[in-house]
């Protein structure tokens, strides 16, 4: 890590880290990864639903997707699809309450899988791995 | 005493003369004459006329009357009717010539002339006295010779009688003399004999007859007959003599021989009756009867003819076989006691004349069962006073059995297939096999094929334990006249099998399939019975088997099932030492199939029974799995609800430290940590009330109010949200029990719901009715419709469709309504609206208890939440 890389992560504003789409129907939660992730220094964008998601995506491309499992209508499994579908290369993390989707072979297509939690640091950190695998940071 | 005697005698005096006739009458008449003067033959002729004797006697003058006068005289002789009256002439010539003249003429006297009137008197009284003689004489003879006449006619009507018998006679009639020369032979005997009369009469009889054709009896011939009845007057038989006529030796013939005085003589009389028809019909009833008679003797069935007093007149040879001889008196005694007891039938067969049939069984002192059939009719006795009734009896002991045997075969199917408890079965095949008449075995034991063990096992054993024991059970059964059929519907419990007296003899007793020289196991591996009549010598039997079970004779019959062996039951008569036949093993083999079938079935039921109860255990563990998946399900759900708004109060609390100097991100982060905060508890309440068993404290109470109550708290805020409602309540509706504050709470609940389905405004209506005694209240929208799939889903907890919701509202809601002991309904039409119908019951549920107890899980609150998985 460097002095730049250490004041981008303190989120010195205008330079971001990287441009994350979350959705999550959860409003609140949405608003918690929102705060959380831009003091990392990534430009936040939410999403309530599937749908939402999808068209947020045709208007402007994330680095990365946060992306929950339990919505109600189109749920996590079936956006990640739709999504590949659309970019195969767009790199998501699957966030949710439940573990038991790791079983579900469509999850394999995610790039991570994160239970939620109130402490944010592993989806923080899970997105940074993602990031620098995808070479999107250093 | 004749007429003359007392009549006068009259003269007819012939003369011319007058002096002449003067001078002769004078004196005739001084004597007490009466003259008759004729002048001449014609006047006497007139006179004497038609043969009337008038006159007496006759005085004609020859010598003036003349030749007629000798005419006269002859005519009146040859007249037999006059010819008795004396003539006597008077003449002056007497003379040689005219002498012998008168007296050629038939004159019976003459008396010269002139003559003293004495001498004529003298002749005429003389004359006189003589004619009155021959008078009297022709007189008499006459009579005779009328009588004789009628003699003679009578004898001709006799001889004509005589002959129109003998001719008429179809018989033969000969009579014949002591020399046997036919006398006389009628027309019968002619046509027989093919002969003429002259051929006949006169002939000997040997002629036409074998004199020594016999009856068959020693002195019974012909000829000896014939002596017979000469010498002894009395009349003798001969019956069915073979060839007698010689004409027709074919013929057999009957002669009867009687003596008859004829002329004087003894003479035979014989009568031949052809019989030769009659003896062939003769010969045929008897042979027809003899037939008859050795029919009803060989007959395999009694005959006896009784009265109605039942005494026997008359029985056949198998009757005296069944009744008398073999059975001995008791045989009789018991048929007779059947009659006499059945008294029914007396009445109907004597006096209806119905041909009765009755079935009866009768106990020999053996122990041994007979069974007959009678068939009893009228018949109808000639020339007896009592009438009397044909018994034509059978002994249908074997097709009974037969039938018996049939039908319990058939019974014992039925009990076998109907027990399934494995000891009681093995019981009854053992007791089927030894009691009854059917198979009646003394002893029976029953083997089951053990596959754990590759053993034979002793099961069951059947019988009475001593000869004793036997006797008392036999003579029990026969004096009950039970069989079978009564002693299993008797059994209503079976004695366990470790309390029979048999028991000790099968205990622990088993048989190895490998050891072959044991003849139960022979008979399991070669599938085929096995009898033993004598075991002391039969190799097949060793000494061990013959030192537990000790019968001479005995049969062991495999139990097969497709094919396979599951068993064997050994059977013996130690008891009664009853020979073992063919049969018995027939019906022990059929039996046993049976049995197997049976014990099959038991032991399948049992498996089956096994099955279905493993089964119920896994159906009880699946449905524990499901509750505990739905608890799991449920729980998921709960922790996921909690999850997220703890994470986000955590997550925010420590977005707050992190940055607590920036009082925007602060303020907002409280505000949302109050938010959660706020959601948990909803939903913390939710699952309370869900999982609380909270029992509704029920009043008696106007519905309405509580609806309208609801209604009015609603009304601001339904207005605010541009939706109008109104408030229809059927004032009819009877009160019920109902629990205010929950009744308040479900109707919140479902107005929100309504509410939430009509984001654009629409309307809501709220109306109570009834319908039989249910009071019903409907909650209807004009919302967007629920689609069919969620329509199921409804009321299950957790179940939301909203963002924000717990999805216990309506789970919550259904549990009270339930617990009131009504019921909750919805309807919808997507697009439309939806309709919700609550019923409430005018009673309340005998307890005021949570509905389904499975549907309320205590879910551990204050666990953390668990990763569902």
């Amino acid at each position: 890590m460097t002095a730049l890389g250490g004041i981008r992560n303190r989120g010195l504003k205008g330079r971001p880290m990287a441009k994350l789409l979350v959705v999550d129907d959860d409003r609140n939660q949405g608003q918690l990864y929102k705060i959380d992730l831009e003091d990392d220094g990534h430009e936040v964008t939410l999403a309530a639903s599937g749908p939402e998601g999808l068209e947020s995506l045709k208007k402007s491309r994330p680095d990365l997707i946060v992306l929950d499992i339990s919505m109600p209508g189109m749920d996590g499994i079936e956006t990640l699809g739709k999504i590949l579908a659309q970019d195969r290369t767009l790199p998501v993390i699957l966030n949710t309450a439940y573990s038991n989707y790791k079983n579900n072979f469509m999850t394999w297509s995610a790039d991570g899988y994160v239970v939620k939690s109130g402490d944010t640091t592993e989806l923080k950190n899970k997105i940074r791995e993602v990031l620098k695998a995808r070479g999107i940071v250093s | 005493m004749s007429d003359s005697d007392v009549k006068v005698p009259r003269l007819l005096l012939i003369e011319n003369d007058d002096s002449t006739a003067e001078g002769e009458s004078q004196a005739l008449k001084d004597g007490g004459f009466e003259i008759v003067r004729a002048r001449d033959i014609a006047e006497a002729m007139r006179l004497v006329g038609d043969g009337q004797p008038r006159f007496d006697l006759t005085l004609a003058n020859l010598d003036s009357i003349g030749q007629t006068a000798l005419d006269f005289c002859r005519s009146i002789k040859d007249d037999p009717a006059l010819n008795w009256m004396p003539v006597m002439f008077s003449t002056r010539n007497v003379t040689k010539d005219t002498v012998e003249k008168v007296f050629e003429a038939g004159a019976d006297e003459f008396v010269g002339w002139p003559s003293q009137p004495a001498e004529i008197l003298i002749r005429a009284k003389a004359l006189l006295r003589k004619g009155q003689e021959e008078r009297w004489l022709v007189e008499r003879a006459r009579k005779l010779a009328e009588k004789i006449a009628e003699r003679d006619d009578e004898l001709d009507d006799l001889r004509r009688f005589a002959q129109d018998i003998v001719s008429s006679l179809s018989s033969i009639l000969l009579v014949v003399d002591s020399a046997q020369t036919i006398l006389f032979a009628n027309a019968p005997f002619l046509s027989a004999a093919h002969a003429e009369r002259r051929n006949v009469v006169g002939h000997k009889l040997n002629e036409h007859f074998d004199l020594a054709a016999a009856d068959g009896n020693p002195a019974g011939n012909l000829m000896r007959a014939i002596e017979y009845a000469l010498a002894s007057g009395q009349p003798s038989r001969l019956r069915r003599l073979n060839k007698l006529l010689r004409a027709h030796p074919e013929r057999m013939t009957d002669v009867t021989v009687t003596a008859i005085d004829f002329g004087g003589m003894r003479q035979v009389l014989m009568v031949v009756e052809d019989v030769t028809e009659q003896a062939i019909a003769e010969a045929e009833v008897g042979q027809e009867r003899a037939k008859l008679h050795d029919v009803v003797n060989a007959m395999n069935a009694a005959l006896c003819l009784i009265d109605r007093d039942c005494k026997i007149h008359w029985q056949n040879r198998t009757f005296g076989l069944w009744f008398g001889d073999a059975f001995g008196q008791p045989g009789l005694q018991a048929f007779l006691n059947q009659m006499r007891n059945d008294t029914e039938w007396t009445e109907q067969v004597f006096g209806r004349g119905t041909v009765m049939h009755r079935e009866w069984t009768v106990f020999t002192p053996t122990g041994q069962r007979a069974h007959y059939s009678n068939i009893i009719a009228r018949i109808k006795s000639v020339g007896v006073e009592l009438p009397q009734a044909l018994v034509l009896t059978q002994d249908v002991t074997e097709q009974e059995t037969r039938v018996e045997q049939l039908s319990l075969l058939r019974e014992l199917s039925q009990i076998l297939q109907g027990t399934l408890d494995s000891e009681r079965l093995y019981h009854v095949i053992l007791l089927c096999v030894t009691t009854g008449h059917a198979l009646g075995f003394n002893r029976a034991f029953l083997f089951i094929r053990n596959r754990a063990t590759g053993t034979l096992d002793a099961q069951m054993a059947v019988g009475p334990a001593s000869r004793e024991d036997a006797f008392k059970i036999w003579s029990e059964l026969s004096a009950q006249g039970r069989g079978l059929h009564d002693l299993l519907r008797d059994l209503t419990q079976l004695p366990k099998k470790e309390s029979m007296p048999l028991f000790p003899l099968i205990r622990n007793l088993r048989y190895s399939l490998d050891d072959s020289s044991e003849i139960v196991v022979r008979t399991a591996l070669e599938k085929k019975e096995q009898v033993v009549t004598d075991s002391a010598h039969d190799p097949r039997v060793t000494p061990r088997f013959r030192q537990t079970f000790g019968s001479a004779e005995f049969v062991s019959v495999p139990l097969i099932v497709k094919g396979a062996v599951v068993g064997a039951i050994l059977a013996d008569n130690l008891y009664s030492g009853r020979g073992i036949k063919d049969e018995h093993v027939k019906l022990m083999t059929l039996f046993a199939s049976q049995a197997a079938l049976a014990i099959e079935n038991a032991e399948t039921y049992a498996d089956l029974q096994k099955s279905l109860e493993r089964l119920r255990q896994a159906q009880n563990q699946l449905v524990q799995g499901e509750k505990l998946a739905t608890v799991g399900k449920m729980a998921a759900h709960v922790a996921h609800e909690i999850r997220n708004p703890l994470s986000t109060i955590g997550g925010f609390a420590k977005t707050i430290l992190r940055r607590p100097d920036n009082l925007e991100r602060v303020k907002k982060s409280a505000a949302i940590i109050g938010e959660e905060t706020t959601r948990l508890e909803n939903l913390l309440k939710g699952v309370m009330d869900f999982s609380r068993p909270s029992a509704p404290v029920l009043k008696q109470g106007d519905f309405n109010a509580v609806v309208e109550k609801a209604f009015r708290t609603q009304v601001d805020f339904l207005a605010a949200r541009g939706i109008q409602s109104h408030l229809d309540l059927d004032r009819s509706i009877p009160e019920i029990h109902f629990d205010e504050n929950q009744m308040m709470q479900i109707l919140h609940n479902l107005i929100r719901n309504a509410a939430d389905s009509m984001r654009q405004g629409g309307a809501l209506g709220l109306k109570t009715g009834r319908t039989d005694d249910h009071v019903c209240l409907a909650i209807s929208d004009t919302g967007t419709g629920i689609p069919s799939e969620i329509l199921d889903r409804l009321f299950d907890p957790f179940f939301t469709t909203k963002p924000d919701g717990t999805g216990l509202g309506l789970a919550v809601s259904k549990k009270i309504i339930e617990d009131h002991g009504g019921k909750i309904e919805v309807q919808s039409t997507v697009g439309k609206g939806t309709t919700f119908t609550i019923s409430f019951p005018p009673a309340p549920p005998a307890h005021a208890q949570p509905a389904h107890a499975s549907s309320t899980v205590l879910i551990p609150l204050g666990v953390a939440p668990v990763r569902a998985g």
